[in-house]
C-alpha cells in the first residue's frame, strides 16, 4: 500500500516455531512483510497460529528458524525487552496494571525508557486525549473504575507511549459487546489517519479483518499463509477453497461495503425547485428552499415510490447506497457532495454491473463457513 | 470539569482507599477491648491476697522482662521467616523452577502436620538450649503459612498482566517488583500475619528450652499450682496475640496496594 519505504517495516524471513513434543509446527516456514503505515490483519480460524505469528515479531515467541527484521534491522538477535520498547502491544485481556493509575500504566515505558517526570507527564495527557478521553477525568483513575471500551483506550494509549513505530494488537476488541467495539474500530481507523503506525492486528472475525485491514493475511492450520492480499481482491477473488470458505458467503455483498459511492460514475438529475412545474414525462427531483432533495415528481410510467427520495453522500460505501435504496423502495440513489449539493443519482443497475463477481461461485459452501459466522 | 469532575475525584479517592471511615471506626475497637481485658486482669490481680511464690513472679520486673523476652523471640523469628520465605517463594514461581514449586510445598504440608512443641523438643534434644535454638524452632514451625502464600499470592497473579508487562518491555526483574510482588502482597501479608500469632503462641513453649518468655509464667502456674500466676501468663499471652494481630491487619490495610 504505502510505497515509501526501500523494505517493509516488519519483514518475517522462512520462520517457524515448533514446539518440543508436538507433531506439527506451529508456525512453518513462513514470510511476511508488512509495510510502513499500513494496518495488516492476520485472521484464521482458532489454533491458525496467528497468535504466534504476532508474538514472533516482539519475540515473546522465540522462533525455531528464520529471521526477524524490523524496519531493515534484523532484530532475530538483539535484546528482546529493548525490541519490545520500540513494538507497542495491546491485547485481548488489556493488561491494564490494576495497583497503578491510568497515568502510572501509561507512563510506565516512558519512565522505564528514562524520560524526566515532566515530559512523562505531558505524554501521557497527549495519549489520554489522543484515544478521546478527559486527561483531568482520568488520569487519576484506577483500572477497575473505567467501562471495558476506556480501559482498552488506556491500553493503546500506553502502547502508543513510548511513539513506537509499530504496534501489534491481539483480538483488543474481543471481549467487548458489539457496539462499543464497532466504536472502537472506527476510532483505530480514525487514529490512525493522523498517526500512521504500523499495525499489526489479530482477530478471528473477518469482518473486523475487511474494515480494518489494508492488507489480510488468512491463516489456514499448521501457520500457513492461505492468501495475504487487500480485502477487496480477497473478496473479489478467494485464492483457495480454504480462503473461499473462510470469508463465509455474502462475500459479494460485503465487497460492497468497501467501494465508496464516489467511484461509480454517476447520472445526472433532473432537478425542480417547484411542484407542478411544468408537466414532464421524465422523473424529476423536488428540492426545497436549501436545494436538499424533497421527494420524487413520477412522470409517466415510473414506478410508484410514493415520492421517498435515497439520498446519500458521495463518501458513503455502495454497500449504504443499496441499503438507503431498499429503504425507499426505489432503483436510485440521489448522491450528495460532502457540502450538501447534489451531485447525481446512482442506479441500482451501475452498482449491479460494478460488482459482478468476477471468479467462480465464492461461495462454494461446507461446514468451516457456518463455523465461522457461529463464532462471531 | 466542573462540580462532576470534582465528584468523581471524590469517588475515585474513596473507592482507591475503599470505605475509610468503616475501616478507621474498625481499628479503634481492637485496642479498646486489649485496653479492657488488661484493666480487667490488673483489678482482678489486686483482688488478690499474693502469696511469697506468687510475688516472685508477679512483680514489675520480672513481668516485664518475660514480656519483653516474648516480644523478640515473636519478633526475631518473624523477622527471620519473612527473609526466608518470601525470597524462597519468588524463587520456586519463577518459571525455571515451578516445577520444583508444588512438591516442595506438598513435603512442607506435612512438615505442618508436627506440632510446634514437638519442633521445639526434638531441637533443644538436637542443637541444644537457648534463646537461638528457640527461636530456629519458631521459624521452623512458622514458615510455611508465609511460604504458602508468597507462592499462591504470586501464582495467582494474572498471566495476562505479565504478558502485557513483558509485551510493554519490561525485563523480568521489573515485572515480578513492579507487577507480580505488589499485586500478591495482599495474600502476604496475610500469610505474614499467621505466622506472627502461630510465633505468639508457640514462643511459649520457649520455656521448655530455657528461653524465657511468657510460657515461664503459664509454667510455674501449672508448676506450682498457683492460678493467677497460671492466669496472668495466659492472659498477657492472649493480649499480645490480639496486639500483634492488630498491627498486622493494620499493616495489611496500610500496604495493601490501591485500586484493587
Amino acid at each position: 500500500m504505502v510505497d515509501s519505504a526501500t523494505h517493509p517495516m516488519i519483514r518475517l524471513e522462512h520462520v517457524s516455531k515448533r514446539y518440543p513434543g508436538t507433531a506439527g509446527a506451529a508456525v512453518s516456514d513462513l514470510s511476511i512483510d508488512v509495510d510502513a503505515g499500513e494496518i495488516v490483519v492476520l485472521v484464521g480460524p482458532s489454533g491458525c497460529g496467528k497468535t504466534t505469528t504476532m508474538r514472533l515479531i516482539n519475540r515473546l515467541i522465540e522462533p525455531s528458524g528464520g529471521r526477524i527484521y524490523l524496519d531493515g534491522e534484523d532484530v532475530t538477535g538483539v535484546n528482546a525487552d529493548q525490541l519490545r520498547r520500540r513494538v507497542g502491544y495491546v491485547i485481548q485481556q488489556v493488561g491494564l496494571f490494576p495497583h497503578l493509575t491510568v497515568a502510572a500504566n501509561i507512563g510506565l515505558i516512558p519512565r522505564t525508557l528514562g524520560w524526566d517526570r515532566k515530559r512523562v507527564r505531558a505524554r501521557v495527557d497527549d495519549m489520554l486525549v489522543l484515544v478521546g478521553l478527559d486527561p483531568g477525568t482520568f488520569r487519576r483513575r484506577y483500572p477497575k473504575q473505567l467501562s471495558g471500551g476506556q480501559q482498552q483506550r488506556v491500553g493503546v494509549a500506553r502502547a502508543l507511549a513510548a511513539d513506537p513505530p509499530v504496534m501489534l494488537m491481539d483480538e483488543p476488541f474481543g471481549a467487548i459487546d458489539p457496539i462499543t467495539r464497532e466504536r472502537l474500530q472506527d476510532e483505530l481507523l480514525a487514529l490512525q489517519a493522523r498517526i500512521r503506525k504500523t499495525i499489526v492486528f489479530v482477530t478471528h472475525d473477518i469482518q473486523e479483518a475487511i474494515k480494518l485491514g489494508d492488507r489480510i493475511a488468512i491463516f489456514a492450520e499448521g501457520g500457513r499463509i492461505a492468501q495475504y492480499d487487500t480485502p477487496a481482491r480477497i473478496l473479489a477473488d478467494p485464492a483457495d477453497e480454504f480462503v473461499a470458505s473462510f470469508i463465509g458467503s455474502g462475500a459479494a455483498v460485503r465487497s460492497l461495503g468497501l467501494q465508496s459511492v464516489g467511484e461509480l460514475p454517476l447520472e445526472d438529475v433532473d432537478v425542480v425547485d417547484q411542484a407542478g412545474a411544468g408537466e414532464s414525462a421524465a422523473r424529476r427531483l423536488l428540492v426545497d428552499g436549501d436545494g436538499r432533495p424533497a421527494r420524487w415528481l413520477d412522470g409517466a410510467g415510473s414506478g410508484g415510490t410514493n415520492g421517498a427520495v435515497a439520498v446519500v453522500g458521495s463518501d458513503a460505501s455502495l454497500y449504504d447506497a443499496l441499503d438507503a435504496m431498499l429503504r425507499a423502495h426505489d432503483d436510485v440513489a440521489v448522491v450528495l457532495s460532502t457540502e450538501g449539493a447534489i451531485r447525481g443519482q446512482l442506479r441500482w443497475d451501475a452498482v449491479l454491473h460494478r460488482t459482478r463477481p468476477t471468479t467462480s461461485d465464492p461461495n462454494a459452501g461446507d461446514l468451516s463457513a457456518g463455523d465461522v459466522s457461529g463464532s462471531r | 470539569m466542573t462540580t462532576t469532575a470534582l465528584a468523581e475525584r471524590e469517588s475515585v479517592r474513596r473507592d482507591g482507599r475503599g470505605g475509610r471511615g468503616g475501616w478507621a471506626a474498625g481499628l479503634l475497637v481492637r485496642p479498646a477491648v486489649i485496653a479492657v481485658i488488661a484493666g480487667a486482669l490488673w483489678w482482678y490481680l489486686h483482688g488478690q491476697q499474693l502469696d511469697d511464690i506468687e510475688r516472685r513472679s508477679i512483680n514489675g520486673p520480672v513481668i516485664s522482662q518475660l514480656l519483653w523476652q516474648h516480644v523478640q523471640l515473636t519478633a526475631v523469628s518473624s523477622l527471620a521467616v519473612i527473609v526466608i520465605a518470601v525470597p524462597l517463594g519468588v524463587l520456586l514461581t519463577r518459571h525455571w523452577l515451578r516445577r520444583a514449586g508444588a512438591p516442595i510445598l506438598a513435603v512442607a504440608n506435612i512438615g505442618q502436620a508436627i506440632p510446634s512443641i514437638g519442633v521445639l523438643v526434638l531441637l533443644a534434644v538436637a542443637v541444644g538450649i537457648g534463646f537461638r535454638e528457640a527461636v530456629f524452632a519458631l521459624v521452623l514451625a512458622s514458615v510455611l503459612p508465609v511460604l504458602r502464600n508468597t507462592m499462591v499470592g504470586l501464582t495467582q497473579v494474572d498471566r495476562s498482566l505479565i504478558d502485557a508487562g513483558r509485551g510493554m518491555g519490561m525485563t523480568r526483574t521489573a515485572v515480578l517488583f513492579r507487577v507480580e510482588l505488589p499485586l500478591a502482597v495482599p495474600v502476604i501479608l496475610a500469610g505474614i500475619r499467621i505466622a506472627l500469632i502461630l510465633n505468639v503462641g508457640s514462643a511459649t513453649l520457649a520455656t521448655f528450652t530455657n528461653a524465657g518468655g511468657l510460657g515461664t509464667l503459664i509454667n510455674s502456674g501449672i508448676a506450682f499450682d498457683r492460678m493467677p500466676v497460671l492466669i496472668t501468663g495466659s492472659v498477657l499471652t492472649a493480649l499480645l496475640a490480639l496486639t500483634v494481630d492488630w498491627l498486622g491487619g493494620l499493616a495489611e490495610r496500610i500496604l495493601r496496594p490501591r485500586g484493587l
